[in-house]
C-alpha cells in the first residue's frame, strides 16, 4: 500500500537530484609556455576546486611557440605565452591578455653556496671562461651551465639588460635545452648547475635551488616592481580575436579576482592591474 | 574565320566551366584530403622513427648505466682506488678490459676521488688528465649520473657511477657510447631512414648516408624552437626530410630523418591522374548534356522566332531579315522588328481610321445636303403630280402622270434607303420608343401589298394572331419599314404565286419581360440558292446579277432590314430554295405600352378647310405652288411667306388657323421663325405649326418639335399625310374651335384603318386574290 507514495517520492528525489546536479564540466586545456606553467597550474587547481562548471587543464610546456601554433591553428582555444605578442603575431588575429609579470632569475643548483653574480661573470660562465663556483665566491665545484635557445622568453628578457648575452657563443660544456621542465630537471639533477628562468616557474624544482643576486640586486618581486631589478618577463593568455570561450572567460575572471591575485602574488608574480 | 559566341555556345561553355570549376574544387579538396592523409601517414612514420630513436638511445644509456653499475660494484676496483698499490693498474686493466669487452661500450674509464682518470680501457696509454664530461663531480658526491658530451667531434653518452670502498666514495666508473655514424647507421637500419644528428647551430655530429646531406638551418631552428617535427618534401627525389627535435640525455639536438616517400607520392600522382581523367570525362559529359538540354530549352525560343517572322510576313508583307545566328538576339530582333512594324502599321491605321471617319462625316453631311436638295425638287414633282391627278385628265394623261408618280416614289424610296444605310454605317441610326398599335400598321401593309400582289397576279394572305395586333412600345416607323421592305421584295419576285404575311407571339426568354413577336413574310417566288442567301444581307448585293437586270433595285433593302432588326434587338432569318420561294422571319421584342390606344378608328374626314386661314412659309417657288395647289384643292387659300422673317411679320399682322413652316429658308429659318411666333403668342394662345421640310431624318423631326412646332411632314409632301395632319390639328367638327393642346405627335402612320376587301374572311370576294385571317 506504500507503493504509490514511494514511487512519487523516488521521482521527486530523482528530479531534485537532476536539478541540483552540476552541468558536465567544460574542460579547457591551456597549452604553451613553461614560464607560466607552474603558477597557472596553481591557479587552475584553485579555480577547479572553486566551481564545477569548468575545468582548466594546464598541460606540460610546449613553449610560447606551441601556444601560438595551437591557438592559430584552432587546436586550442586558449594558450599561455611567456611574452607579449609581436606585431606580426597580433596581425594573425590573436588577442593577448596579460596576467602578470615577474623577475627572471639567475638560478643555481641546491649545492651552490655563492649568492651573487655579475652580468659579466654570467656571460663568462656561458662562454666557458668561468667554470668553477669558487671564482664566484662559492664553494669549489664545477659550474654546470645550462643555456636556452635564442627564442626563449627568459633568455630574451635577460638579454635586454645584459646585451653581451645576445651574441654569446656557448662553450661546449654548456648544455642547451629548449623546454623549461628540462631546465628544471637539470637544475635538480646537478647541484652545481646554473640557469636562467622566471621566478615562479622555479617553484616546480624539487631541490632547493638558489636565486643569485644579479649585480648586487636580489631578484625579489619588490625589487622588480620598483625597477631596481630590471630583468623580467610578462606572461599571459592568448586567444583568437573575439573567440574567448566561456570557460576561458571564467578562468580569466578568476585570475583577476582577489583570490587569483593572491595566488599570483604568493608566487612572486605582480598581477596586471585591470 | 571569326568565332561566334552565340547564346547556346556561351551557355554550354558557362555550364562546362561551372562543372569544371566544381570538379576542380572537389579535386582540390580531395587532393588536400589525400595529401593530408599521406602527410598523416608520414607524420605517424616520423613519430615512429622518433620513438624508436629515443628508445634505442635510451636502451644504449641503460646499457651504459648497467655496465657502469656492474663495474663499479667490483670490490677489487674500489679497493685498488682506496689503497693504490703496485697491482692497481693490473687490477683495473683486468676489470675494465673485461667489462669493455663484455659490454661493447665505446668508453670505460675510472677516476679517483680527485677526478683524475686513472685508467681508460678504450685508451690504456692515456691517463692522468681530468674528464671534461658532466657527472663525475656529482658521482663523487654519491649520485648516479647520466650525461652527454661533445668531444672529439662526436656526441657521447656517459653513465657515471660512484665507486665505493667500505661505504666511502673513492672514485667513479664512467661507461659511455659514441653517437657516431656507425651507431646511427645501426639505428637507421631499424627505422628504414637515413639519419643525421645535428646541433641547433646546424653542426652535423653524425650521419648515415654516403655524404653529409644539405640541411636547412632554418628548419632545424624551427624544429627546436617550435618543439615540433618540421617536414620538407622533395618532389624530385620523392623523399621527405623530417627535422625532429630531441633531447639526448641533457642536451637539445635535432635528428634529421630522411625517408622514402616515393610510394606515397606515387599514390598521390596516380590519384591526380585519375582525377584529371575524371575531370576531362565530366567536362565532355557536361558539354554533351549542355548541348542536349539547351537544344530543348531553346526550342520555344526558336519557335517564337519563326512565329514572329511568319507573323511579320503575314501582317506587314515583308520578311524580317537577320543575319544573327545567336538565338536570343535573333528572337529579340524579330520581336522588336515585328513590334516596330505593328506600331507603325497601327499608326497608319489610326490615320486611315481618322481619315475614314472624316470622310464618313463629310459623306453624312453630303448625303444630308443631297437629301435636302433632292427632296426639294422631288417635292415639287410629286406634289404637283398629285395635285394634277386630282384635275380632269385624259386617259393617256392619267397614265403618263401615274408613271411620273411611280418614278418619283421609287426615287423617294431609293433616297430613303441610301440615307438609312449611310446612317447605319455611321452608327447614327437611332430608334424611337413610343407606344403604338401594331394593328393599323399590319392592316395598312396588307392593304398596300395586297393590291400590289393582285397587280402581279398573285394571291395575298394575311394571318395575325391577336397578340400581334396589340399595343406595344417601340419604333412603328422602323417596324413598318422592315415589313414593307420584305413584302415589297415578295411582291417583286413573285409572279402569279402567293404571298403571305403573318404575325404571332413567341415565348419570351426566361427573365425577359418584353413581348416577343414573330412576323413572317413568305412567297412562292423565284427563291434563292444557298450561296445567294449568304450574301443576301450584305449592302449593294442581290441574289445574283440577273436579279438586278430582271427586277431592278439597289440591293440595300435587306441590309437595312437586318440592321434595323438587330438595332431593335431582334433577329431576321430566311429560308429559301430556287423556284420554291422564300420565307423571311422577323423576331422582335417589344416593351409593354404604358398608354392606352385609341378605342375607335375614326374615318378619315372629308377634306374641307374652306374659310381656314393658312400661313405657308416656303422659299422655293415650285413648292410654294405645290402647297398652294394642294390647299386649294382642300378649299383653302393660304398666305405664302417667302422666308421666316416674312412669316413672322404676316403672323404678327393677322390671325391664322395653322402654319406650314419650311425649315431651311433664307434670312430667317423655320426654327427661328417658330420661336419668334411662339414668343409673340404668349400664354393662352397656340397656333398649330406643322413643319414641312426636306430634312427627313428622325432627329430632324425632333428638332422641329424642340423648336416649338407641333407636327412634322417630310418632303416630298403628299396629299394623304398632309390631310391627315390637317385633320389632326383642325378637326372638321370643330373647325372653328381651338386647336388641340400641344402634345407629343402620334407617330406615322397613325391613320385610321380603312376597310379593306382582303380583310374579309376567305372565300368572300370581291377580290379573289386577297385573303386575311384574324385569329381569335
Amino acid at each position: 500500500m506504500f507503493a504509490a507514495p514511494c514511487w512519487r517520492c523516488a521521482l521527486f528525489l530523482f528530479g531534485l537530484a537532476c536539478a541540483a546536479a552540476p552541468a558536465v564540466a567544460d574542460d579547457l586545456a591551456i597549452p604553451g609556455s613553461g614560464n607560466a606553467e607552474y603558477v597557472l597550474g596553481r591557479l587552475a587547481e584553485a579555480f577547479n576546486a572553486g566551481q564545477n562548471r569548468h575545468r582548466i587543464i594546464i598541460p606540460p610546456s610546449s613553449g610560447t611557440a606551441g601556444a601560438l601554433r595551437d591557438v592559430s591553428e584552432g587546436s586550442a582555444a586558449l594558450g599561455r605565452v611567456g611574452r607579449a605578442l609581436s606585431a606580426e603575431e597580433s596581425g594573425r588575429g590573436l588577442t593577448y591578455l596579460p596576467l602578470g609579470r615577474e623577475p627572471v632569475v639567475v638560478v643555481a643548483g641546491a649545492g651552490v653556496t655563492a649568492r651573487h653574480i655579475t652580468a659579466t661573470q654570467l656571460v663568462d660562465v656561458y662562454r666557458g671562461r668561468i667554470t668553477d663556483w669558487q671564482a664566484l665566491g662559492g664553494a669549489p665545484g664545477p659550474i654546470r651551465a645550462i643555456g636556452r635557445e635564442a627564442s626563449d622568453a627568459s633568455r630574451q628578457a635577460l638579454q635586454k639588460v645584459i646585451r653581451p648575452l645576445t651574441d654569446v657563443q656557448f662553450a661546449a660544456s654548456v648544455k642547451v635545452v629548449n623546454l623549461d621542465p628540462q631546465l628544471i630537471e637539470l637544475l635538480d639533477r646537478y647541484p652545481t648547475s646554473l640557469g636562467i628562468l622566471n621566478r615562479s616557474a622555479l617553484a616546480a624544482c624539487k631541490t632547493k635551488v638558489v636565486f643569485l643576486a644579479l649585480d648586487g640586486v636580489e631578484p625579489t618581486p619588490d625589487n622588480f616592481a620598483s625597477g631596481r631589478y630590471a630583468a623580467g618577463i610578462e606572461f599571459g593568455l592568448i586567444y583568437r580575436d573575439g573567440r574567448l570561450p566561456a570557460a576561458g572567460r571564467a578562468f580569466v575572471d578568476f585570475v583577476t579576482s582577489a583570490e587569483g591575485v593572491r595566488i599570483l602574488s604568493a608566487h612572486g608574480v605582480i598581477p596586471f592591474a585591470r | 574565320m571569326k568565332l561566334r559566341f552565340d547564346t547556346t555556345l556561351s551557355l554550354i561553355l558557362v555550364f562546362s566551366a561551372l562543372a569544371t570549376v566544381s570538379h576542380l574544387t572537389a579535386f582540390r579538396v580531395s587532393d588536400e584530403v589525400l595529401r593530408e592523409t599521406v602527410r598523416s601517414q608520414e607524420i605517424e612514420k616520423t613519430r615512429m622513427v622518433s620513438r624508436i630513436v629515443e628508445e634505442l638511445l635510451h636502451s644504449e644509456v641503460e646499457q651504459a648505466s648497467l655496465t657502469a653499475k656492474l663495474t663499479a660494484r667490483r670490490n677489487s676496483l674500489g679497493r685498488s682506488l682506496a689503497r693504490p698499490d703496485r697491482d692497481r693498474d693490473e687490477t683495473m686493466q683486468s676489470v675494465l678490459d673485461n667489462a669493455l669487452l663484455a659490454s661493447q661500450m665505446d668508453f670505460l674509464e675510472v677516476t679517483d676521488a680527485s677526478e683524475t682518470v686513472v685508467y681508460r680501457a678504450h685508451d690504456p696509454g692515456r691517463q692522468g688528465d681530468r674528464p671534461t664530461t658532466w657527472g663525475v663531480h656529482e658521482a663523487l658526491a654519491g649520485a648516479s649520473m647520466v650525461a652527454s658530451a661533445q668531444e672529439d667531434g662526436l656526441v657521447t653518452l656517459h653513465a657515471i657511477e660512484p665507486v665505493r670502498h667500505q661505504g666511502r666514495v673513492v672514485g667513479t666508473v664512467s661507461a659511455g657510447i659514441k653517437l657516431d655514424s656507425r651507431r646511427l647507421k645501426a639505428i637507421s637500419t631499424l627505422v628504414a631512414a637515413q639519419l643525421s644528428l645535428v646541433s641547433s647551430t646546424g653542426k652535423v655530429w653524425a650521419y648515415t648516408g654516403e655524404r653529409v646531406a644539405q640541411l636547412e638551418t632554418k628548419a632545424i631552428q624551427e624544429a627546436l624552437t617550435q618543439k615540433i617535427p618540421v617536414f620538407r618534401q622533395d618532389a624530385q627525389t620523392l623523399r621527405t626530410r623530417i627535422y625532429l627535435p630531441v633531447v639526448i640525455v641533457d642536451n637539445a639536438y635535432a635528428i634529421v630523418a630522411e625517408i622514402d616517400s616515393s610510394a606515397a607520392l606515387e599514390k598521390l600522382e596516380a590519384a591526380n591522374w585519375r582525377s584529371a581523367g575524371y575531370t576531362v570525362a565530366i567536362l565532355l559529359l557536361s558539354l554533351l548534356a549542355g548541348v542536349l538540354v539547351l537544344r530543348r530549352l531553346m526550342k520555344p525560343l526558336r519557335d517564337l522566332r519563326i512565329k514572329a517572322e511568319n507573323s511579320a510576313v503575314e501582317l506587314t508583307g515583308a520578311p524580317i531579315r537577320s543575319d544573327l545566328d545567336d538565338e536570343i538576339p535573333a528572337v529579340v530582333h524579330a520581336l522588336e522588328t515585328l513590334t516596330e512594324r505593328l506600331l507603325r502599321r497601327n499608326a497608319e491605321l489610326d490615320e486611315a481610321r481618322a481619315a475614314a471617319e472624316a470622310a464618313t462625316v463629310a459623306k453624312s453631311e453630303f448625303l444630308s445636303n443631297m437629301s435636302h436638295e433632292i427632296r426639294t425638287p422631288l417635292n415639287g414633282v410629286l406634289g404637283m403630280a398629285e395635285v394634277l391627278q386630282r384635275t380632269p385628265l385624259t386617259t393617256e394623261q392619267a397614265r403618263y402622270l401615274d408613271a411620273i408618280v411611280t418614278a418619283g416614289k421609287a426615287l423617294h424610296a431609293v433616297l430613303g434607303d441610301v440615307l438609312d444605310l449611310a446612317k447605319v454605317e455611321a452608327g447614327r441610326l437611332s430608334l424611337e420608343q413610343v407606344d403604338f398599335d401594331l394593328a393599323p400598321i399590319l392592316y395598312h401593309l396588307g392593304d398596300i401589298y395586297g393590291e400590289l400582289a393582285a397587280g402581279q397576279g398573285s394571291l395575298f394572305h394575311a394571318d395575325f394572331a391577336p397578340a400581334a395586333l396589340t399595343r406595344v412600345k417601340g419604333d412603328p416607323t422602323r417596324v413598318h419599314q422592315v415589313l414593307s421592305n420584305l413584302l415589297s421584295n415578295a411582291v417583286k419576285f413573285t409572279r402569279e404565286g402567293s404571298i403571305s404575311l403573318s404575325g404571332e407571339a413567341l415565348p419570351s426568354p426566361a427573365g425577359d419581360p418584353r413581348r416577343w413577336l414573330r412576323f413572317t413574310v413568305s412567297d412562292t417566288g423565284v427563291g434563292m440558292a444557298p450561296e445567294a442567301i449568304d450574301r443576301l444581307f450584305k449592302p449593294f448585293t442581290q441574289a445574283d446579277a440577273s436579279t438586278t437586270r430582271l427586277y431592278g433595285g439597289t440591293g440595300l433593302g435587306l441590309t437595312i432590314c437586318r440592321h434595323l432588326v438587330e438595332l431593335m434587338g431582334g433577329t431576321i432569318t430566311v429560308d429559301s430554295a430556287p423556284q420554291k420561294g422564300s420565307i423571311f422571319r422577323v423576331d422582335l421584342p417589344f416593351a409593354q405600352a404604358t398608354s392606352a390606344g385609341a378605342s375607335d378608328q375614326r374615318p378619315e374626314a372629308t377634306p374641307g378647310f374652306a374659310g381656314r386661314r393658312f400661313l405657308v412659309a416656303e422659299d422655293n417657288l415650285v413648292n410654294q405652288a405645290v402647297v398652294k395647289a394642294m390647299l386649294a384643292q382642300l378649299g383653302a387659300d393660304p398666305v405664302i411667306a417667302p422666308d421666316g422673317a416674312a412669316a413672322v411679320e404676316y403672323f404678327s399682322k393677322e390671325a391664322f388657323d395653322l402654319v406650314l413652316m419650311d425649315c431651311q429658308m433664307p434670312h430667317m429659318d423655320g426654327y427661328q421663325a417658330t420661336a419668334a411666333i411662339r414668343a409673340m403668342e404668349g400664354e393662352g394662345r397656340r397656333t398649330p405649326i406643322i413643319a414641312v421640310t426636306a430634312n427627313a431624318q428622325p432627329e430632324d423631326r425632333q428638332r422641329c418639335l424642340d423648336a416649338g412646332m407641333d407636327d412634322y411632314l417630310s418632303k416630298p409632301i403628299r396629299r394623304e399625310p398632309l390631310v391627315a395632319a390637317l385633320n389632326r390639328w383642325l378637326p372638321p367638327e370643330s373647325q372653328a374651335a381651338a386647336p388641340p393642346a400641344a402634345a407629343p405627335t402620334p407617330p406615322p402612320p397613325p391613320r385610321p384603318i380603312p376597310p379593306s376587301p382582303w380583310r374579309r374572311p376567305l372565300g368572300c370576294p370581291p377580290h379573289a386574290s386577297r385573303s386575311s385571317t384574324a385569329r381569335p
